[in-house]
């Protein structure tokens, strides 16, 4: 398939953010709650533009750190649905946002 | 600029050390206290008795005629959760004018945010109906935790996003607080 021109590319961001909680969660858990929760508040239809992505082999499950891919337009929308997250299965916790950044290499 | 969480009253330990971690400021170096009333002669005699030694002086609402009352007084500082308890906002146009002039915040508490959907969409509808009406009438408004446990915490930066999200301006419900504790420190440090 060819590929699409950088004009008409989206702008991305790159979200990193930390789990806070007692209990160690799983990419699996953090996924499926992530989804549930963003569905909820930005609706289907906001979210299929925004274009939300986990990068899997960038989380961190010793300390509780992964990334997001995010439409640019759509980072505050995301940002605020992370904030409604409060549990993962019976534990409680809360999710904050580390740093963002244009490029994944900058989150480092 | 400096983040502080200005509905934080007697916090734990442990709420102190996460809220620093997450980007707050140390909650320590002032003083909150949450008032509630049954009537206005309890509420006008615990404004009085509280203003002189407390940096932040704040109402939990849900009452209609106290929440007027609280905002008519500039004794006060914040007005909390308006709606508590309620079907409407528990804020109206001529809360928001009097607000305005008494220069007394509005406070949007996350802590009030429910899990179910539908309790949580009509929360969040009267929190744009209340922003709307601060923005007309130019009254200051500011979001706040109003955590007891280190899981009610959100970082400063995550809640001006969540604001922005809804439409208003997420910097200045942010920094209100700063305006806020540095006022009254100044106005405590004048009166020793």
């Amino acid at each position: 398939m060819k590929n699409l021109q950088p004009s008409m590319k989206d702008s991305t961001r790159y979200i990193k953010f930390k789990i806070h909680s007692d209990e160690e969660i799983v990419l699996s858990e953090m996924v499926e709650v992530f989804w549930a929760t963003t569905s909820s508040y930005m609706g289907v239809k906001e979210l299929s533009d925004a274009n939300p992505w986990f990068i899997g082999n960038k989380f961190n499950e010793k300390r509780q750190e992964g990334v997001i891919r995010v439409k640019r337009e759509y980072l505050e929308d995301l940002r605020a649905s992370l904030c409604l997250i409060n549990q993962f299965s019976s534990n409680k916790c809360f999710i904050s946002v580390k740093n963002v950044s244009g490029n994944i290499t900058g989150l480092d | 600029m400096d983040y502080i969480d200005s509905c934080l009253s007697n916090p734990s330990e442990e709420v102190i050390r996460k809220s620093q971690e997450i980007g707050w400021e140390d909650p320590s170096e002032y003083s909150t206290i949450i008032i509630e009333a049954e009537d206005w002669g309890e509420l006008k005699r615990k404004i009085g008795k509280h203003r002189e030694k407390n940096t932040v002086l704040v109402f939990s609402g849900g009452n209609e005629k106290l929440n007027r009352k609280a905002v008519s007084d500039p004794r006060m500082d914040i007005i909390l959760h308006p709606g508590k308890g309620r079907k409407d906002s528990g804020f109206d146009e001529l809360m928001a004018r009097k607000a305005s002039k008494n220069n007394v915040a509005l406070g949007l508490d996350f802590s009030n945010i429910p899990d179910r959907a539908k309790k949580k969409v009509h929360i969040l509808s009267n929190w744009r109906k209340n922003l709307r009406l601060c923005e007309k009438h130019d009254a200051p408004y500011l979001i706040t935790t109003n955590a007891d446990k280190k899981y009610g915490l959100r970082a400063p930066r995550d809640l001006e996003a969540f604001v922005n999200s809804l439409g208003y301006d997420g910097s200045q419900a942010i920094s209100q607080n700063q305006k806020i504790v540095e006022k009254n420190s100044k106005k405590l440090k004048g009166r020793e």
